[in-house]
This record gives structure tokens, C-alpha cells and sequence, in this order.
């Protein structure tokens, strides 16, 4: 107990109360806590984090979006450097590389490249100060936990697990990087963007009063999808086609819809408790996903919530959110309307394009980078875990046909992953859900 | 400024600083372990203090009164609630009778959380999932995380302050694996019913036996009061017909449910990792924790189980038995129970364990006087569940001034339980005092899910009285 410090201001605070105890009289009378409003960390949103002293970054996962996180992390401020590689596959350590030499002029030395399924833990040991986890959301919690436990930083992306288990693991990691004032910043973009930022913060003050349903809409063409080759293994096959298996992806209603599962979250200020879901698969080649969802999740308040995504080439695309509440609705993303329909108020963009300066993707590490260089830690993670969860409900409810509740889902012992890694016959289900069984 | 305005400034600083340094030193002296116990009374407490963990810890720091039993000395809560806790404590030391002061039932988890603030608890312990922590407990501590404004630490930690009892914080699988005493002669049969009489019911393949009371047929005026309030005019009164019907002497002992844990056990999940199939539960699960409290089994009321466990025994029971066993209903309960007379304390302490009697657990039913059927704490010692729904008012929907073997409204989200307990204040003894399962309430530290269905964690004061059916000569 650490009270000696500060004994004199405590012995003056104390004092202070005594008196103040004794001018009342009654014991009741000190409590004058009302904390009623939504108390919400605000990023800072600067352009570039401030200086310091060398940032060294491990990536984890080299694939197209961990190539872009590390290039993100560069234009994040000065004095920062991607000094280890890691990746399940060679090639994709060798692609990043060449990105990042042919973008940054920054070449890791093969010494510091490493490959295979332990390759995440070569990295965090190879002296880096933080990691950029981007792998398939699979191998995250392993990841992460593993990140923690060293003491590291970590920029992850979302989603953050595929399965409850998955998830619980993120949350206790989450709750030790508090513990141990590591900063932990998720790739939930829109957390980062001034235009959601400012519109949120309407939305708290009241200006379309209090939130009676939510829609959004993930609604998009074909991914992408790779055959299986002669020379790879079941293992190699499936991870080069991740997007495509529910055990690596989560299915991209978690993997993709989480962006506006987690800005409706946001929004309304809590998770779902509940969700009837439905989904089916007509298009897709591989892999054992859908091709589209619709959940009905609802909030503790009867507040029904319906979500729906989509990925099929030559329909209706829209990827939006609409959050209505009594006294009108917004987009959340820039403008607040009247139950009219009328304007009531809209995010200043200060551009003729309607434009943040900053591309989202660069701010979330400045974010991330000035946490951790202003000693003011950020920890995104049980909003992404809760987000994720919600994702996984409603994949599961659509995958069964049942209603799933969050309690159910925040005890299950559902778990996709093989029980160990390893390139040959992989050991998962690999049939495509049918409800109602 | 004259002179004289400036004297007086310096004389009231120094004065000021006086104040506040005796203050300060008035605090510490006050805040001394030898202090707390120099007025307070109960040396039990202090001899279990010096066995527990938070006397000296594992990490060898000393632990003090104060740091448990008042919020942080950083809050801003420390003066008000040191002053509030001193003021109680003298007053209780110069005017109550320190005898009559029931330390076992101050312990009691919803008592012991007024003084044992959890902000002390996670002022020391503020990461709550070291990487030393179990799985279980990093399951029952994410359970704590997301419903931190229902629970206390105490609510799993309790004894961790005083005494060396060590709490279990998992699922007790050995609670289900303890066998009858081998001594004891194992009955074959069980027993048969040929008249309308008192008999005893042996459990066959075990050695329990109990006595069963014949309830003659009959009828009686029920009321039903708003509120527990026999004050005010009853919301409902129905005169109730019985038919005859058989009841144990005694709320079910632990020896008679271990009977029925023991012999379903093998069918049951108790390895549950071990087992994947997810069809019906057919056995009870393990308890979590330790539903008997430490208190001792063998005749002492059976209590902790669910409402459907304690419906599964009866059908168990008949099964076993032959014979149609099931709980109660709320109007059998009553009518066995028999009118409450006004009992001085005298009487009461012959007939009913509840507060002002009991040291804050259940008693073994010996020496206890009967009713005038023959029935032992039918009022006290454990609430007993009825077979029944509850409602405010289950005849709201009953037109007739007499029902014949009612059996409760139709649906319902809680049950009846009846006859008070060992926590019970007086006015809670009553033969027509009404109370209901409180669910959720009752499984809140419960961190499976589904939450077990067996067993109440929350709950130390229910149990049951089985009823036989009389189906005529």
C-alpha cells in the first residue's frame, strides 16, 4: 500500500471531509455521485502522433491487410519501424517485403523474417516493441494473449476471435493489458473517423433522443476465392482461402459485418442480448460459408436491432448503418435528420469531397502510437470482443435456425480451430450449417 | 493589516495545523488493529482473523481491520464511513447485551457486504486475472466483470478474512461420491402402505429411513394477505377442502437427498468435459461450492436444491418406492401446519428455529416439540417448497367460496416456499405467511451456463417436506 506519498493531501482531503462531516451533521448527505451520462474514451484524432524515441513493430500475418497495417503504422508519425516479419506462408513474408521496400524503403532482414505456425512467437521475441496482429481472426487470441504476456503493445484487427472461446480469451488478455498499461487499439475504423466521432457524440447529447431501433447493412459483391492446388495441403489450402471457412474467418458476418455490428454497439451503448437469424449459401465455390445474413438482435430494452450482409457480385450493394431514435435518426456516419427527414445538423467536412484529412486506416495508429508514446494507454479490446461476440451470435442463430442468447454465447465452450496446427488433413468441421436439425 | 489581525491569523494557522495533525493522529491510533479489538467484543472473529489469509498474506504483507473493513483511505468515503462504523460500534459496546449478538448470522454474505466494502478487496487486488489464474477462474471472474454491480467479491470469497475454511469455487464433484455408512443395514424394500397410518418409509439400496404422518382428510379457512400484512383485510379467503394424504415428520434430511445424489450420479454429467452428449440431463450435476455450508449432513435438513431437484427426488423416491411421492401443495402445507398460536419465547424456542434463536444455520430436528399432527419444523429451520406457482393472489380467478385440493394458479414464475427459516424474523413463522423462490437472485454467483439447475448457489435456507399420496383402502 503505497499511501505514504501522499499522505499529507490525503490527511488534508480527510481532514477536510471530517469537517465538513461534522458542519452537516448526517451521514447521507456526501454522496453526490450522479454519473447518468455515458462516460466514452475520445481518441484524440491527431494528424500525426507526437515524437519519441524508436517504435520498433513486429507484423503478424503479412497478407494484403497486414502489408497495409504496417504501412499505416509508418505513416503514423516519426521514428517508427517494422522490424519483424511473420507469416504461416514464405511468399507472403517476401511480398511484404518487397511492399515495403518498394513503399517505405524499409527492407527486414531474412534474419528477422519468420515462417510456420510459431512464427507469431519469433516475432514478439525478436525485441520489437509492439505488434501489428493481422493474420486470419482465427489465430488472434492465441496471438494476443501471447502479446500480452510479453508485455506488448498490440494493434489488432478485427474481428478478434471466430468463437465464444476465442472471445472470452481476447476479453481476460484485454483485462491483463489494463492491468499492465499496454495499449491495445482494434481495426474497427470507424471508432477512428471524426465524421462517426462527431456524429456519436450528437447522438450522446441527445439530438435524436432517446434510440428506439437500428438497421444496418453490409451489403457487398464477392470477396474472393482460390481453389485448392495439387501441391498444397488441406491445411495450406484452407488458409489461402480463409475468407471462404467459417473456422479461419468467422464467416464475414463477423469478419466484415463486425464494422457495423460494432458502430450500432457503439451507438446504442451496450450488446445484444438476444438473436433470430437466418442465412443461406448459393453462390460461393469453397469453403463452408454463407453468402448472406439477416439478424434481428435485440437489446435489453426491446430495442430490436436488424443486421443484415451479404457478399454475391451483381446485386444491391450498401454498406450503410441507420439508427433511429424518438426524436429522429442518423447515418451515423456524418448527419442527424428529423423524423421530417429534414437535416437537423451535419459533419463539416471542411472539403469539397467530403473528406476526412486523414484516411482512417493511417489515424487508428496515430491513435495507437500516441497512446503508447503520451503514456495514456487505450484499450479498445472488450468493445471489439463484445462486438465480435454479437457477430458470432447471430451467425450462430442463423447457422441453427434457434433463437441464441448472449448469456449462452458468453458460456459456450464452441470452438472451431483444429486442436493443433499443422500442414496436412485438417481436423474441423468442414460441412456447410443447415438449420432446424 | 494591523498587528494584532496578523497574531491572529498565525495563532488560528497554527491552530489549524494542530487540529489537523491531531486529527491525523487520532486516525492512525484509531485505526490500529489492537484499537478495533480493544472495543470490540467478538474474540471469535479475531482468533479466525489470525488463521486466515488476509492476516499476514502470501506475499507476506501484514493486513489490518481497517483495510478490509473500510473503503480505501484514498476514497472519498473513508472519513464518512469511519465515523459511521465507530459511532455503531461504541454505541454497541456500552449498549447492547454482547451475548445476544448473532456473530454467524452478521457474517452472512448480505450483511457482511455493508462491511466489507468491495472497493477495499480490489484496491489490493487489482488485476483479477494474474496469469496464474485457473480456467475456472478466469470464467468466474469474466462472470464477475459483467455483472460487477450485482456481486461482491464475498459473494465466492467469503471466509478468505476469518477462519482457515477453505471455500470451493468450482464444481464439487466430490460431493456427489461420499456412500452411506457401511455399518448401517442397507434396506431391500421399501415400506407398504395398508391403512391410513403413520409408517416408516425405508429407501431401498440405502440405509435411510424416515417417518411418514397420516394427514387426515378436513378442511380449512385460507387467507390470503396483502403484502404479509395479517393486519389488513385478506385480498382472498376460500374455505379449502382436503383429502387425506401422508407427511414426513421432518424436512428431508441430507442423508435421505445424498441417497437419491449418489444413486443418479452414475447417469448424470458430472465428468461433464468428459461426456458430449447433450441430450436430457437424467442425474444431478454437481454442486458449485459446498451447498451444505459446512454445517454437517447426516439428519440435518437437506437444503440448496432447486425447486425441479427437489421435484426430481419425489419422482425418484416413487420410483423407487412404489408409491406417489411429490412436494406439497401450498393448502396441504397449511392445513398441516395448523394454526400459529401466539407462543411466548419459551414455547417458540421449543417449536421453531429462526432468528432470534438459531446461530445463523440449520438445526438438527431432535428435541424439537411437534405440531399437534405430529409434524417437527414445519415453521422454521429451513423454508419448504410447495408444489405450487406463486401468485399475490392464487384464488383471484376462484369464484367459489370452497376449492377441493387446489393446486395453485396455472402458470407462474416463481414457487412457493413456505414456513420461514432459521433466518426468519418472528412474524415470518407463521403458518399463513407466504414467500416465493427468488431465482435469479438465488443463483447469482453461479458463473455455469446454462446455471445449474440443480442447485441454488446463493441459497442456504430451503428445503423440503416430501407428501405421499393416499389413494383409499
Amino acid at each position: 500500500m503505497e499511501t505514504k506519498k501522499n499522505k499529507r493531501r490525503e490527511f488534508l482531503k480527510n481532514a477536510g471531509s471530517i469537517g465538513l462531516f461534522c458542519a452537516l451533521g448526517t451521514a447521507g448527505l456526501l454522496q453526490c455521485e450522479n454519473r447518468k451520462e455515458r462516460d466514452y474514451n475520445y481518441p484524440p484524432l491527431l494528424k500525426k502522433a507526437p515524437d519519441g524515441s524508436l517504435l520498433k513493430a513486429g507484423l503478424i500475418g503479412c497478407g494484403y491487410r497486414g502489408t497495409g497495417a504496417a504501412l499505416n503504422f509508418l505513416n503514423a508519425g516519426s521514428n517508427l519501424q517494422i522490424t519483424a516479419l511473420g507469416d504461416v506462408f514464405k511468399d507472403r513474408v517476401e511480398m511484404c517485403n518487397s511492399q515495403l521496400k518498394e513503399r517505405k524503403d524499409i527492407e527486414v532482414p531474412e534474419e528477422k523474417c519468420f515462417v510456420g505456425f510459431d512464427a507469431f512467437e519469433k516475432v514478439i521475441d525478436s525485441g520489437v516493441d509492439v505488434v501489428i496482429l493481422a493474420t486470419p481472426p482465427n489465430f488472434r487470441p492465441e496471438h494476443l494473449a501471447a502479446c500480452v504476456k510479453a508485455g506488448k503493445h498490440v494493434f489488432i484487427e478485427k474481428p478478434i476471435a471466430v468463437d465464444p472461446v476465442g472471445v472470452r480469451s481476447v476479453m481476460i488478455s484485454g483485462e491483463r493489458a489494463e492491468a499492465m498499461g499496454l495499449s491495445i487499439v482494434t481495426g474497427t475504423i470507424k471508432r477512428h473517423q471524426k465524421d462517426y466521432i462527431e456524429t456519436f457524440r450528437q447522438v450522446v447529447k441527445g439530438e435524436i433522443g432517446d434510440i428506439v431501433s437500428a438497421n444496418s447493412y453490409y451489403n457487398v459483391g464477392k470477396l474472393w476465392h482460390k481453389n485448392p492446388r495439387a501441391e498444397w495441403s488441406e491445411m495450406e489450402a484452407m488458409i489461402r482461402d480463409w475468407v471462404n471457412w467459417c473456422w479461419l474467418s468467422g464467416d464475414h458476418i463477423v469478419e466484415q459485418n463486425v464494422h457495423n455490428l460494432d458502430t450500432v454497439n457503439w451507438f446504442v451503448g451496450k450488446h445484444p442480448v438476444k438473436a433470430v437469424g437466418f442465412g443461406s449459401r448459393q453462390r460461393r465455390l469453397t469453403g463452408n460459408q454463407y453468402d448472406m445474413f439477416g439478424v434481428d438482435f435485440l437489446y435489453d430494452n426491446d430495442v430490436h436491432y436488424h443486421s443484415m450482409c451479404r457478399q454475391i457480385n451483381g446485386c444491391q450493394n450498401n454498406v450503410s448503418d441507420l439508427i433511429r431514435g424518438s426524436e429522429g435518426y442518423t447515418n451515423c456516419q456524418n448527419t442527424i435528420y428529423r423524423n421530417d427527414s429534414s437535416v437537423k445538423w451535419i459533419f463539416d467536412y471542411g472539403n469539397e469531397d467530403q473528406e476526412l484529412d486523414i484516411s482512417p486506416f493511417d489515424q487508428e495508429h496515430v491513435d495507437w502510437v500516441t497512446a503508447i508514446r503520451t503514456g495514456k494507454p487505450v484499450n479498445e479490446t472488450q468493445a471489439i470482443a463484445e462486438s465480435t461476440m454479437t457477430g458470432i451470435m447471430g451467425r450462430v442463430s442463423a447457422y441453427t435456425g434457434k433463437e441464441v442468447t448472449w448469456e449462452e454465447m458468453m458460456n459456450s465452450d464452441l470452438y472451431l480451430s483444429p486442436k493443433h496446427y499443422h500442414f496436412g488433413q485438417v481436423d474441423v468441421d468442414k460441412a456447410v450449417p443447415i438449420p432446424g436439425l | 493589516m494591523s498587528l494584532k489581525v496578523k497574531i491572529v491569523g498565525v495563532i488560528l494557522i497554527l491552530l489549524l495545523i494542530l487540529l489537523y495533525r491531531s486529527i491525523e493522529k487520532l486516525d492512525a491510533y484509531t485505526s490500529r488493529d489492537s484499537y478495533c479489538i480493544s472495543c470490540h467484543v467478538h474474540t471469535v472473529a479475531d482468533e479466525s482473523w489470525k488463521k486466515s489469509t488476509h492476516y499476514i498474506a502470501q506475499t507476506g504483507q501484514e493486513i489490518h481491520c481497517v483495510d478490509c473493513h473500510l473503503p480505501p483511505k484514498e476514497s472519498s468515503e473513508y472519513s464518512q464511513s469511519k465515523i459511521k462504523a465507530g459511532s455503531k460500534d461504541l454505541y454497541t459496546y456500552y449498549f447492547k447485551d454482547h451475548a445476544k449478538i448473532n456473530w454467524k448470522e452478521k457474517s452472512e454474505i448480505k450483511n457482511a457486504v455493508r462491511f466489507t466494502p468491495k472497493s477495499s478487496c480490489v484496491n489490493c487486488h487489482q488485476n483479477l486475472f494474474p496469469f496464474e489464474l485457473s480456467e475456472k477462474g478466469k470464467k468466474a471472474h469474466l462472470y464477475y466483470r459483467r455483472n460487477e454491480d450485482k456481486l461482491y467479491c464475498i459473494n465466492c470469497h467469503s471466509g478468505v478474512g476469518h477462519g482457515g475454511r477453505k471455500a470451493t469455487y468450482e464444481q464439487n464433484i466430490s460431493f456427489m461420491k461420499r456412500k452411506n455408512d457401511e455399518n448401517k443395514e442397507v434396506y431391500s424394500d421399501s415400506a407398504i402402505l395398508k391403512r391410513f397410518e403413520n409408517y416408516i418409509e425405508t429407501i431401498p439400496g440405502s440405509s435411510v429411513s424416515f417417518e411418514m404422518i397420516a394427514i387426515p382428510a378436513g378442511s380449512f379457512e385460507m387467507k390470503i394477505y396483502p403484502d404479509n400484512d395479517m393486519e389488513r383485510k385478506p385480498v382472498s379467503q376460500k374455505t379449502i377442502k382436503l383429502a387425506s394424504f401422508f407427511m414426513a415428520e421432518v424436512e428431508l434430511t441430507w442423508d435421505a437427498y445424498r441417497a437419491f445424489l449418489t444413486d443418479v450420479e452414475s447417469e448424470g454429467r458430472s465428468q461433464e468435459l468428459e461426456a458430449n452428449d447433450v441430450d436430457a440431463i437424467s442425474g444431478a450435476t454437481p454442486p458449485w461450492g459446498d451447498p451444505s455450508q459446512g454445517w454437517g449432513m447426516g439428519q440435518r435438513p437437506a437444503i440448496s436444491m432447486t425447486w425441479q431437484a427437489a421435484t426430481m427426488y419425489c419422482k425418484w423416491l416413487s420410483k423407487k418406492t412404489g408409491k406417489i411421492y411429490r412436494l406439497p401443495t401450498e393448502a396441504e402445507w397449511e392445513y398441516a401446519c395448523g394454526a400459529s398460536m401466539d407462543w411466548d419465547s419459551e414455547e417458540s424456542n421449543r417449536r421453531v428455529i429462526y432468528r432470534d434463536n438459531s446461530i445463523g444455520k440449520t438445526e438438527l430436528p431432535v428435541n424439537m416439540k411437534a405440531n399437534a399432527l405430529g409434524l417437527v419444523n414445519m415453521l422454521g429451520n429451513v423454508k419448504e417448497f410447495c408444489s405450487d406457482w406463486y401468485a399475490e393472489n392464487p384464488f383471484r380467478n376462484k369464484m367459489d367460496s370452497v376449492l377441493t385440493n387446489p393446486k395453485g394458479p396455472a402458470k407462474g414464475k416463481e414457487r412457493v416456499v413456505r414456513g420461514g427459516s432459521f433466518r426468519s424474523k418472528k412474524k415470518q413463522v407463521r403458518s399463513d405467511y407466504r414467500e416465493s423462490t427468488q431465482h435469479d437472485e438465488w443463483l447469482k454467483t453461479d458463473p455455469q451456463m446454462p446455471k445449474s439447475i440443480w442447485w441454488y448457489s446463493d441459497c442456504r435456507d430451503v428445503g423440503f417436506r416430501l407428501v405421499c399420496e393416499w389413494e383409499g383402502e
